[in-house]
């Protein structure tokens, strides 16, 4: 399974939010959880998105390779 | 008032002025490269909502610029080569193209003249932790509000098929975010000259230690950074609007309102952020809804590199000036 560069830029984003939290000052600490928890939730989105766009090409090759051997018997 | 901090009053408006002129490209990038007004038309619609900004929003940024110095550091030489080294800076950048923030050269430049002036103990570090930590957020924060907004809009419409009248909505919707925009540069960014107008009258006794931002000093920034958006700078309208990736009007749309409501966040909660981080940063969302690679990321690099050289670039001209002031003007 190949895991995109967009999930990970996401994950990034997270990672940079969260690291900045205890340089930030207490009143504003609100700005890296919130931006934290939306590029958690892209993350997630974009990573399941990737996972299934992988596994429907697998299933479609998988598919189109079943049906290509199929055609193969099923000539005279 | 002496003629000295009239003339230093005068640089100050005349850097506020110069705010407008080299940001006015991030409020009208997008509605200029998406042809929802003409050039013209685009900057007197924002230089209008930075000039209204003083009637919405306090003075919570200035206070903060304020205070980047120790109170007592600051004469009257001192604030000269702060704005000198930011206006050198910012016209640099300007020449290059490169669209840097003034503020952070604001801020490096005043730095710079403090540090000549009476050593490193002279900088408020709290205040420098917060403008530092909000250098990186702010651009995220600009990127993550723009990809969510601008994914919302495809999500909402995405069975809708008539593209073309949907273009023409959003690109009426652009006049709105725009101004929006403009609002918050507005806001943010006068606020910063009138922090620098404020600690110069402190300095020279004309206000108490703890006094607030006078009216006139308000009007006189807001005036200021409005008239510089007028004179708009047209290099670096390119570079925002077309070079770092391609706008559409739903692009345009979702970019400016993430930036705005980024920077009014910021602005209620009185850190003085950089506008053109804000807007680059939401450009760069928009652009990533399609693919990571829809994003001319070696522009983008160039302007994150203009943005790490910014605050030491202005702190080292005011350095400079203030340590060869200091043994001229006494």
């Amino acid at each position: 399974m190949r895991f995109g560069r967009r999930p990970l830029f996401f994950l990034a984003v997270a990672v940079i939010s969260l690291l900045l939290l205890p340089p930030t000052p207490s009143d504003f600490r609100w700005v890296n959880l919130t931006m934290a928890g939306i590029a958690l939730f892209w993350f997630v989105l974009l990573g399941i998105e990737e996972v299934q766009g992988d596994r429907l090409t697998s299933d479609e090759t998988a598919h189109l390779s079943a049906t290509s051997t199929n055609e193969r018997e099923e000539r005279p | 008032m002496t003629i000295t901090v009239v003339l230093i009053i005068a640089v100050a408006l005349a850097f506020d002025f110069f705010n407008g002129f080299h940001d006015a490209a991030n409020s009208i990038a997008t509605v200029v490269s998406t042809r929802v007004l003409t050039p013209k038309q685009a900057v007197a619609w924002a230089a209008f909502w930075n000039f209204a900004a003083f009637a919405i929003f306090g003075t919570a940024v200035a206070a903060t610029i304020s205070k980047v110095v120790q109170p007592g550091v600051f004469n009257n030489a001192a604030i000269f080569a702060g704005l000198f080294g930011a206006i050198a800076w910012d016209i640099i950048t300007w020449l290059l193209g490169l669209p840097t923030s003034s503020s952070h050269a604001l801020v490096g430049g005043m730095a710079g003249a403090a540090v000549a002036l009476s050593g490193w103990d002279s900088l408020v570090a709290a205040e420098f932790q917060k403008i530092a930590v909000f250098i990186v957020l702010s651009p995220l924060f600009g990127f993550l509000l723009a990809f969510t907004i601008m994914t919302g809009i495809y999500w909402v419409f995405h069975r809708y098929r008539k593209v073309e009248k949907l273009n023409r909505g959003f690109r009426r919707a652009q006049l709105v975010s725009a101004a929006l925009f403009s609002l918050g540069h507005g806001a943010n960014d006068a606020q910063k000259t009138m922090g620098i107008i404020l600690a110069l009258l402190i300095a020279n006794h004309r206000l108490p230690i703890d006094a607030s931002v006078p009216v006139w000093v308000v009007l006189a920034a807001h005036s200021a950074i409005g008239l510089g958006t007028l004179f708009g700078g047209w290099r670096i309208v390119h570079t925002m609007g077309s070079k770092i990736t391609k706008v559409q009007p739903v692009g345009g749309f979702s970019a400016e309102t993430a930036a705005a409501a980024a920077i009014m966040v910021a602005t209620l909660g009185g850190v003085p952020v950089s506008t053109t981080h804000t807007i680059t940063g939401a450009i760069v969302g928009t652009g990533t809804t399609q693919r990571l690679s829809a994003v001319r990321w070696g522009v983008a690099g160039r302007v994150v590199w203009a943005w790490v050289l910014t605050i030491p670039g202005a702190f080292v001209v005011s350095f400079g000036v203030e340590t060869v002031l200091k043994g001229v003007w006494k």
